[in-house]
């Protein structure tokens, strides 16, 4: 199909590659605005090291829509804070529009965060401060990156509440976060998100929270946004059901890696992955022609940061294990596709 | 708002009833009465008789009750059988020395307990930690009567900077009012401060793996404002509330502290009633000590309104 490209291999417990791996050319052309290699992620607890991130590279363009689904405790919320250098990374770098946050200051990284990328959450309910008024927190947030007097940051945080869809936006500044449903909260995490008007928006699972028919109108808020703002959107979730009308691309992570990436429409067509396919079997989908490859639905758990047995870390729930599985499987790329399964290391 | 203060006031009139009947009840129990005191040595069944009969003593408890009561009803608490003046009086006339010393004990406990506890969580199981609530620890322990005997001697014996006792009237010459202030205060405020200082730093951990936390250091905030305002204006809603009930555990305090210091309170004035026997300003000096509580937990309510957004009050 397309030339077969092995990375190098990188093993389980997440010692750094010599040479990361090169993820799909997807955006080649633009400069991505975002670029992850290898990253490699570990919180220190009183049991000892907990490696929730073994290996995650990835590109982001300007105005592009990237997809991380995988099961709860997969890592993802353990990325999206890394990107934003809030998680404890070991190994790898993750480069924001050229630099590497690696190389900055507490300082640099404060003046980074909210104004080149933002972060939205899953509880709209508790991520913004139940005792500061709406107003308040938008203002700050504005004000923190913006030289603007109170007037015209509080100007600007109608203008925000407005665009994401919120009536009668003065009033809404003096009220406090209970005051309004979630789905309304959602909007005003997205508009203090957007008024500094990042590169980069991380959202991690943004309507997971949220009842079914609020998300549709929160996600395509959301890719309006992205549309209007040339924004780049990390958009994470546990339901890839979710994504399939909002992703251009998608990287399926697996016990801290990402084990699988495609353009969305391909993943849904013929996914590679044993794993990505038993995701996709426990999402019923009938819009889409049926993918190439029997869809078993998942059994089992996934293993705990640093408990996968040594190899591939989905071995003992895949159907498809063969004895080269237990050594770890490299990142094969095939066109726009990658893939960490000895399946297709071809 | 005002009907919520009116509906708390309405319900404050039950509990004061039920006071009313335990204090009497209490005060009429405890063994000895104030003829006794009266007395003194001399022995004369006659005088007695007479005197018991003046002041009702020999009506039944119901009656009793019933006269004091009614006459409450009316502003009259009665008079001193001791001193012979009107028992408002002298209440109302040793109150504000005792709210003053509770507020400024407040005051200190609040100096002490706010930056030790939010030291004390933002380097949590760090040295600081470990200092703070070393002291905090050594404050529950140390009883206050032998924490403010020893204040005396090192401030006053051996170092002679302030007056080991007494009161000056702040009106009068405020300084010398404040120097006698200051030991009595902070007997009594290390007291309540290592409890408070507990309570902030538990709060103050417990808001920092707050979500909302994670947003503030998300869109750029620096620790100082996440810590100062963020998290501070969270954490102090529970504290207020403490702070609440321990002026309530401080007007207690005050009783040992004033007695120690000498200072004229209604601490002091509710021991020496004890002693006297005296039976009307006992039941004056505690249903007034009641209904300030009651008020302080009201304000205490209050004040929530302005601190947290979420209560609604009425
Ligand atoms: N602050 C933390 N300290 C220790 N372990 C953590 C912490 N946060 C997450 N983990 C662990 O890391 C793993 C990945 O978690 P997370 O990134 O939240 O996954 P996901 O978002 O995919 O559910 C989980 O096993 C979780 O228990
Ligand atoms: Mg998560």
């Amino acid at each position: 199909m397309a030339q077969n490209t092995t990375a190098q291999h990188s093993t389980a417990q997440g010692a750094a590659a010599p040479s990361p791996a090169e993820p799909s050319p997807a955006t080649a052309g633009a400069e991505p605005v975002l670029t992850v290699r290898d990253l490699q992620v570990s919180y220190q607890t009183d049991d000892g090291p907990v490696p929730a991130v073994t290996g995650v590279s990835l590109d982001l363009a300007a105005g592009e829509t990237y997809a991380i689904v995988g099961e709860s405790g997969s890592g993802k919320s353990t990325v999206a804070l890394a990107l934003l250098a809030l998680a404890p990374i070991v190994g790898g770098e993750v480069r924001l529009a050229g630099r590497d946050l690696a190389g900055l200051s507490r300082h640099e990284l404060r003046r980074l965060r909210g104004r080149e990328i933002a972060m939205i959450f899953q509880e709209p309910m508790t991520s913004l401060n139940p005792v500061l008024t709406l107003g308040y927190q938008l203002i700050e947030t504005i004000r923190l990156h913006q030289p603007l007097d109170r007037a015209a940051a509080r100007g600007r945080a109608i203008e925000m509440l407005e665009k994401v869809g919120i009536s009668d936006p003065a009033r809404r500044l003096a009220q406090y976060p209970h005051e309004l449903s979630g789905g309304m909260r959602q909007r005003v995490m997205i508009a203090m998100a957007l008024s500094c008007n990042p590169r980069v928006l991380v959202a991690d699972e943004p309507t997971t929270a949220l009842d079914v028919t609020v998300q549709a109108q929160i996600l395509s808020l959301l890719d309006d946004l992205r549309a209007e703002f040339g924004t780049g959107v990390v958009l994470i979730t546990h339901d890839i059901g979710v994504v399939a009308e909002t992703a251009d691309r998608i990287g399926v992570m697996y016990a801290g890696q990402l084990i699988e990436e495609a353009p969305t429409a391909d993943l849904f067509a013929s996914p590679m992955h044993p794993y990505t396919r038993g995701l996709l079997a426990s999402v019923p989908r009938v819009d889409l022609p049926p993918a190439g490859g029997p869809l078993a639905a998942l059994h089992g758990t996934p293993p705990k940061p640093g408990k996968a047995p040594p190899g591939c870390p989905f071995r003992p729930r895949c159907g498809e294990a063969m004895d080269v599985c237990s050594t770890m499987p490299p990142l094969t790329r095939q066109g726009l596709r990658s893939v960490r399964c000895w399946l297709h290391d071809r | 708002m005002l009907k919520f203060v009116l509906r708390r006031l309405l319900q404050l009139i039950p509990v004061l009833f039920i006071l009313s009947v335990l204090v009497f009840s209490l005060v009429h129990l405890v063994p000895g009465s104030p003829i006794d005191v009266l007395m003194g040595d001399i022995r004369d069944p006659v005088v007695e008789a007479a005197l018991i009969a003046r002041y009702g003593l020999d009506q039944p408890l119901p009656v009793q009750y019933w006269r004091w009561l009614t006459n409450l009803l009316q502003g009259d608490f009665g008079t001193s059988i001791y001193s012979r003046e009107p028992i408002l009086h002298m209440i109302l006339a040793r109150f504000p020395n005792t709210l003053l010393l509770a507020f400024a004990s407040a005051v200190v406990a609040l100096v002490i307990s706010l930056p030790a506890g939010i030291i004390a969580a933002l380097y949590q199981n760090r040295l600081p930690d470990f200092g703070a609530m070393g002291i905090a620890l050594a404050g529950i322990s140390i009883p206050n009567f032998w924490f403010g005997i020893l204040l005396v001697l090192l401030f006053s014996q051996y170092l002679g900077w302030l007056p080991s006792m007494g009161y000056v009237s702040p009106a009068e010459d405020f300084g010398a009012a404040m120097r006698h202030l200051i030991l009595p205060a902070i007997t009594l405020g290390t007291a309540m401060s290592a409890n408070l200082t507990r309570l902030i730093r538990a709060e103050m951990i417990e808001q920092l793996s707050q979500d909302y936390v994670r947003t503030a250091r998300a869109k750029g905030l620096g620790e100082r404002m996440i810590v100062g305002v963020h998290v501070l204006k969270n954490a102090m809603i529970p504290t207020v509330t403490i702070i609440g009930i321990q002026f309530g555990g401080l007007l207690e305090g005050a009783v040992l502290t004033e007695v120690i210091f000498a200072w004229p309170g209604i601490g002091r004035l509710a021991v020496d009633a004890v002693y006297e026997r005296d039976y009307a300003l006992i039941q004056g000096v505690v249903l007034v000590a009641a209904i300030v509580y009651v008020l302080i937990n009201l304000l205490v309510d209050i004040s929530y309104r302005y601190l947290d957004p979420r209560v609604k009050l009425g």
